[in-house]
Parts: structure tokens; C-alpha cells; sequence
């Protein structure tokens, strides 16, 4: 017995030092140094130590390597700290009196800890290119630094299209219900019974198509309160209103040739990349934030792009959805002086810096809010999202819903999309819930 | 010796040896249950540096939670459900493996090893298993309840949670069986064997009453374990189809870290806490009532 506690206590201990040893060693590795850039500023002549918390976890890494890059170059020391739950960590950290100094957060957290905990960052150099419109404001002043931009859209496979049609497929001809519809039955009589992938997930099967709601309702973020107001205050109720019965036709359809329709709740995320991508079916409910889960399954020689949500004569029609969804923070309660100075120089640096801009485009692979960065997106959907944005074919992403919205109403959609609830049920279910709730501005 | 030592070195020896315990106590479960009851009269959301003092408004939204009151209910049958299945497994897997089987050292780790996997990791396993697998057996073996994932359908998603936590626990409550059978004494059952009782009698009217501490222990730890159900919950079936298995501990975290409302949480998670509480410990007294001496 004592025999195999001192071997298990010798593999343990053995393990911790294979560890240590491994940690080490990338620490130590060699860092390409790039120059310092005097519009960022100089190089600090001590090393200054700050923390970075990550809520999009497939930058991690790259973020990593952007931080070491910066880090030598500037003599700062970046600890770049992953979690998939920002509120809840960031609350811990600043309960705890070590908030990171740069935070990437969602929406929510910015607007609780704008005005108390982080920094005003209006006078910043990127606000001109883009930090302005797409930033996260209170009060006018910017607050969160725009990450990325992201579109919820359709997601397509082109080569199995042309294939199946035999003639070259143009996005723009499909923008509207009816010629989507006459292009799905087309595949389907070419031989592809289900072309429409939809996800199972309550973010993606629940959350996201009641937002299409919102979103189509002019086309803009104003235009969508209003109409939320009108239900609030009692003027006007979903089921009267046209661009929600636009939009559910769509879904319809969507829902009628669902790949996964014999048992649309089982639904596997990689199952679904993968049917896309070796082209099983044409078209992928979802937004190009799905790149690096669906890279994995891409086939070489096979094209993918992006469709805006079809829809029947509406403004916003073959328009894509727009958002910035991911937004970076600075604090400025835990954080020195010297410490802020740092966060701000690394910001700067990611927007104004070739080499931090390469890092934001071509390692963290997202779409830009700024104007000044001109290297093109890496991969398909976000080159197709780029082409929308330049040519001004976007509406507004829905970002003013309360925070139970989702844990609220995504499950009555996806009880919709099984089948377990009508749509004028669904329609009361938003009634209700805006009804009790206001949409936050 | 201990008669003759002063007061003051008596408190130093009991610091000495009970002191760090103590801290560790006070400081991971006592502060934070006094901070968390403090948190419950206030409108905090997490983040804020604001926290203003709401009194028992916190307490008047959980009571109309109506959402909250059903995920309990529903906590609460699965909770009765699995505690019956897991026990009567346990119990009828200790009954076999004392019974002086081949390879019974085996099948007791066999058993018990589900219990050593985490609560996470086993729920994809069967997530795989109920949405994967079992579905590719319909198309050889083609039994209807196999056409579409358990975890799809209300009743059967809820059915799968109440098997995985009974395969997750029977091994566990098993080995407490195990030692409860082990431990009555072997002349009490020969003795009644010669007076002529059936092995049925043996278990119901001398097994079962000298076994009572096991099953005390067990449903205690079955109760509480079940109703606190959160990482098979999650991992399983995320509450769905639609939300409709999501049980109360997952309820509460929802409320508090999705939709910032730490006040609303803490207040249902304090509702709950009691309702366990008093729970468990009318079982516990129950059951004690009933143990015999031997």
C-alpha cells in the first residue's frame, strides 16, 4: 500500500514539474519585436505588468500572440485570462479588487460599468475611424471599444448550388421570400430534399429568429423601439403587425425543408457545419461567427458565402444584419496610471499599427469596425459580410432587449419551431413579455 | 489531565487543534451565507457599485416567479423519481454482489466507476448516447421509442435524466448497502434460518430493520444530491426541450449570472435552500426513529 502511494506521489510530483518545464518553455520562446510606433508611444522603461479577460474564446490565442508581440515591443506584460461568461467573471474580479485592466465584454457589461469602473475613452485616437458609430456609448461618451461586427444571415455552400442548378448562382436574385422559395424547390427537385440547415441551440434555434423581427421592422435601431414601445404601450400587438408575419413565412420554409425536421430540437452544431460544408444541404441558418467551428468540415475547392434573410417586400430586404458584438473595456479602478496608459497604448496599437492590425484581421480572423484598416477579411463569410458593409447593405442588429429576453422567449420559439406552438400563440408570448419589459436604449 | 489545565489553556488547545477548521468554515460558508441573506433585501445586479437596500421587494418577485415555482415542482419529482430508482438499484445491486457471486469484487468497481466520472462529462456521454447512438439503432432494431432523441421530447428527456442519475449514483449508495449488509451479524440470520423463516422474511423482518443507518444515509444523500442538480442538468439536456426540464438550481443561475438579477437569485436560492433543508433533515429524523439497536 505504501508502495503504491509513494509511486502515485512520484507521478504526481513528476507531472507538476513536465508542467512547469512546459510553461516555461513557451514563456521564454522567442518573440518576433516589431518598432516601436511613435503614434502609439514610447517604450515603458520598466516592465508594466496588466491583464487582459477574454470572452470570445477562439481568439484566445491569437490574442496571445498579439499581446506578446505588443508586450516586447513596448515592455508591457499582457496576461491574457479566457472565460466564456464575462458577467459572471468580471463581477468576481472586481469584487475581488483585481479587475483585469482590458476587459472584452458583451453589451450588458459595458453599460453596468460604464460611468464607475472604466475608462472614458471619447478622446482616443481610433473614435474617428469608426469607434464613434460602432462603439458602446452612455451618456455619449464611448465606453467600449468595437471588437467585431458580425451579421446573423444565411450561410450558403455555392459549389453544391451551381451544381444542382447548373447554372451560376447570384445571391442578389434571391433577397425576397418568393424567389428564395422558388430556389429552394428547384434543389429540392434537383435532388436535394432538405437544403435549409436550422440549429437546435436556444441561442441560435430561439434567440436569433425573433430577432429578425425586430431587426426588419425598418431597418434600423429607432425604427425597432418604436415598434417595441407601440407593443408596450398597448397601440399595436405582433400578430397585427407585418414584418413579424414576413418573417415567420420565412421561417416557415425554413422550418418546412429543415435537414434536421424529422427531430429539429437533436440537432448537433458540428453535424450541422459539416452538412454544409460537404454540401448535404445549401443553406445554413446561422451568422458568420461560425467560421472556426465550421472551418474544420470546409471542403477543399467548395465556395461558401453569405445571404441576407429573405423577406417580401420590405426596406431591409437584401440587406444583412449588422452588429458589433463584442466590446473591449478599460478600468480604471484596480488599474495604476501607468497601468491605464498601457491598456489604452494596446488598444491604439490593435487599430493604428500594421502589425496590431494584423493581429486583429488576420489572427483573430473578425470584421472591423474601422474605417482605417484596409487588409481584407480572412475567410468567406466575413469577406461576403465585408462586401455587404462597404456597399451600405446593412441593418441594424437588435441590441436593446432586456436580459431575460433570451431565458424568456427563446424557448417558446424553439417549442414553435417543433411544432408545439402556433404562431399566434408565439406572437402573444411577445405580447406579454414587452408588454412587462421596455426596450433598453 | 485535561481536568487540570486552566480555561485559558484550554481554549489555546481546542484553537489549536479545531482553530483552522473553524476559520475555513467561517470564512467559505458561514460569511458567505450571512452576505448572501444580506444580498436577498438588495436590487444588485453583479456589477454595479450601486447596491441599494430594496428590503423584501426581492422576496415578493420570487413568490411570483411563476417560472421558478414550476422549475421546484418539477425538481421535486425528479427528485422522488430518482431517489426510488437509484435506491432500489443500489440496494438490489448490494443484495446481488454480498450474495457470494463469481467476480463480485469486479462488479462492485464496475458500479461504482460511474460515479468517479464528473456530472458534466457523463452527461455528453449520454447526450451522445440518447442523440446519436440510440438513434442510429432504429434503423437496424427499428423500435418506435428509439426514432428521435430522448432528448427532444418533453417526457422522454426528462425519463433520461432520472436513468443517467440513476446509473451516476446506484454504484455510489451501493457500497453504503454493501457495508449495511456486510455488517449484520451472521448468527442473527442462522438463527432464523433454523427456526424456519424464508429468505424473503430474513430480508424483510431482520435485514431491512438492522440496515436502517444505510438507508438513512442513502436517502439523505440521494435527496440532497438530486435536488441540487445542476451539471447533469446543463450538460444533458440544457433544460430543454424548450426549457421544460430545467430543474431549480439552474433556474436560479439563470436568474442570477444570465439575467443579472443577483438580488431575485439569492433570494430563490435561499427559498430553496430551506425547502432542502427542512427536507432532508424531516427524512433524516424519520429515519432515525426507526433504526434498532443491536
Amino acid at each position: 500500500m505504501k508502495k503504491l502511494l509513494s509511486v502515485l506521489l512520484i507521478a504526481l510530483l513528476s507531472s507538476f514539474v513536465l508542467y512547469a518545464g512546459g510553461s516555461s518553455e513557451t514563456a521564454s520562446a522567442p518573440v518576433a519585436t516589431a518598432e516601436v510606433n511613435p503614434a502609439i508611444g514610447e517604450r515603458f522603461a520598466q516592465t508594466v505588468n496588466i491583464s487582459l479577460m477574454n470572452s470570445k474564446p477562439e481568439i484566445t490565442d491569437a490574442l496571445e500572440e498579439g499581446a506578446a508581440l505588443f508586450g516586447s515591443t513596448y515592455n508591457v506584460n499582457i496576461e491574457v485570462v479566457e472565460t466564456d461568461n464575462p458577467g459572471l467573471t468580471i463581477a468576481q474580479r472586481y469584487a475581488s479588487g483585481d479587475a483585469p485592466t482590458i476587459a472584452i465584454v458583451d453589451s450588458a457589461q459595458v453599460k453596468e460599468l460604464a460611468g464607475q469602473r472604466i475608462a472614458d475613452l471619447s478622446n482616443e485616437p481610433w473614435v474617428e475611424y469608426g469607434g464613434d458609430v460602432m462603439g458602446y456609448k452612455v451618456d455619449g461618451k464611448v465606453y467600449g471599444m468595437p471588437l467585431t461586427i458580425e451579421s446573423m444571415c444565411i450561410l450558403y455552400n455555392k459549389t453544391v448550388i451551381e451544381d444542382l442548378l447548373g447554372r451560376e448562382f447570384v445571391p442578389a436574385d434571391y433577397t425576397s421570400l418568393d424567389q428564395f422559395t422558388a430556389l429552394v424547390e428547384e434543389l429540392v427537385a434537383a435532388g436535394m430534399e432538405t437544403p435549409v440547415i436550422l440549429c437546435s441551440e436556444d441561442w441560435a434555434l430561439g434567440h436569433k429568429p425573433i430577432q429578425y423581427v425586430y431587426d426588419y421592422q425598418d431597418g434600423t435601431k429607432a425604427g425597432a423601439i418604436a415598434f417595441l414601445k407601440d407593443v408596450h404601450d398597448g397601440n399595436t400587438t405582433f400578430e397585427d403587425n407585418k414584418v413579424f408575419n414576413d418573417v415567420y413565412d420565412t421561417l416557415d420554409l425554413f422550418i418546412k425543408y429543415n435537414i434536421n425536421r424529422d427531430d429539429p430540437l437533436a440537432a448537433d452544431y458540428d453535424l450541422n457545419a459539416s452538412y454544409l460544408a460537404e454540401g448535404d444541404a445549401a443553406f445554413w441558418v446561422n451568422g458568420t461567427w461560425a467560421w472556426p467551428d465550421f472551418e474544420p468540415y470546409a471542403v477543399e475547392g467548395s465556395e461558401y458565402g453569405i445571404l441576407p434573410f429573405p423577406i417580401n417586400d420590405n426596406p431591409g430586404q437584401g440587406k444583412v444584419v449588422v452588429d458589433s458584438t463584442k466590446y473591449i473595456v478599460a478600468d480604471i479602478i484596480n488599474a495604476s496610471e501607468e497601468q491605464q496608459q498601457a491598456a489604452k497604448m494596446f488598444l491604439n496599437w490593435l487599430v493604428l499599427d500594421s502589425a496590431g492590425q494584423d493581429v486583429l484581421i488576420n489572427k483573430c480572423q473578425i470584421v472591423t469596425a474601422f474605417s482605417n484598416i484596409t487588409l481584407p477579411p480572412t475567410n468567406p463569410f466575413n469577406l461576403g459580410l465585408q462586401e455587404y458593409i462597404n456597399a451600405g447593405m446593412t441593418v441594424d442588429g437588435a441590441s436593446y432587449m432586456p436580459s431575460d429576453h433570451r431565458t424568456v422567449l427563446a424557448p417558446v420559439m424553439q417549442a414553435y419551431a417543433a411544432g408545439e406552438v402556433s404562431r399566434a400563440e408565439l406572437a402573444t408570448a411577445l405580447d406579454d413579455y414587452w408588454k412587462a419589459n421596455l426596450p433598453i436604449e | 489531565m485535561w481536568g487540570k489545565l486552566k480555561a485559558r489553556q484550554k481554549a489555546l488547545y481546542y484553537l489549536g487543534f479545531a482553530g483552522p477548521a473553524m476559520l475555513f468554515f467561517i470564512m467559505v460558508v458561514l460569511v458567505p451565507l450571512v452576505y448572501g441573506v444580506y444580498l436577498t433585501f438588495t436590487d444588485w445586479n453583479g456589477i454595479s457599485l450601486d447596491m441599494n437596500f430594496i428590503g423584501l421587494e426581492n422576496y415578493r418577485q420570487v413568490f411570483h416567479d411563476t417560472v421558478f415555482w414550476r422549475s421546484l415542482g418539477l425538481t421535486v419529482l425528479y427528485s422522488a423519481v430518482a431517489v426510488v430508482t437509484t435506491n432500489l438499484v443500489a440496494f438490489g445491486l448490494a443484495y446481488l454482489l454480498t450474495s457470494k457471486i463469481k467476480g463480485q469484487n469486479l462488479l462492485r468497481a464496475g458500479f461504482f466507476t460511474p460515479n468517479l466520472i464528473g456530472g458534466i462529462i457523463l452527461g455528453y456521454i449520454w447526450q451522445f448516447l440518447f442523440s446519436r447512438v440510440l438513434v442510429n439503432l432504429y434503423d437496424y432494431i427499428g423500435l418506435e421509442i428509439f426514432r428521435r432523441s430522448w432528448l427532444s421530447s418533453t417526457g422522454l428527456a426528462f425519463a433520461a435524466l432520472v436513468i443517467v442519475t440513476t446509473w451516476q449514483y446506484s454504484g455510489y449508495m451501493m457500497l453504503i448497502y454493501i457495508s449495511g449488509f456486510v455488517g449484520i451479524p451472521q448468527d442473527f440470520i442462522e438463527a432464523a434460518r433454523i427456526d424456519g423463516a424464508t429468505d424473503g422474511m430474513i430480508t424483510r423482518r431482520i435485514r431491512l430493520p438492522l440496515m436502517m443507518p444505510s438507508i438513512v444515509i442513502c436517502l439523505f444523500l440521494s435527496i440532497t444530491r438530486t435536488f441540487k442538480v445542476y451539471d447533469l442538468n446543463l450538460s444533458l439536456t440544457e433544460g430543454g426541450p424548450y426549457g421544460t426540464t430545467k430543474m431549480a438550481a439552474m433556474h436560479i443561475f439563470s436568474k442570477a449570472f444570465e439575467e443579472y438579477r443577483y438580488g431575485i437569485g439569492q433570494a430563490e436560492a435561499l427559498v430553496f435552500f430551506v425547502i432542502i433543508a427542512v427536507i432532508a433533515l424531516t427524512q433524516t429524523y424519520i429515519g432515525k426513529k426507526r433504526e434498532v439497536e443491536m
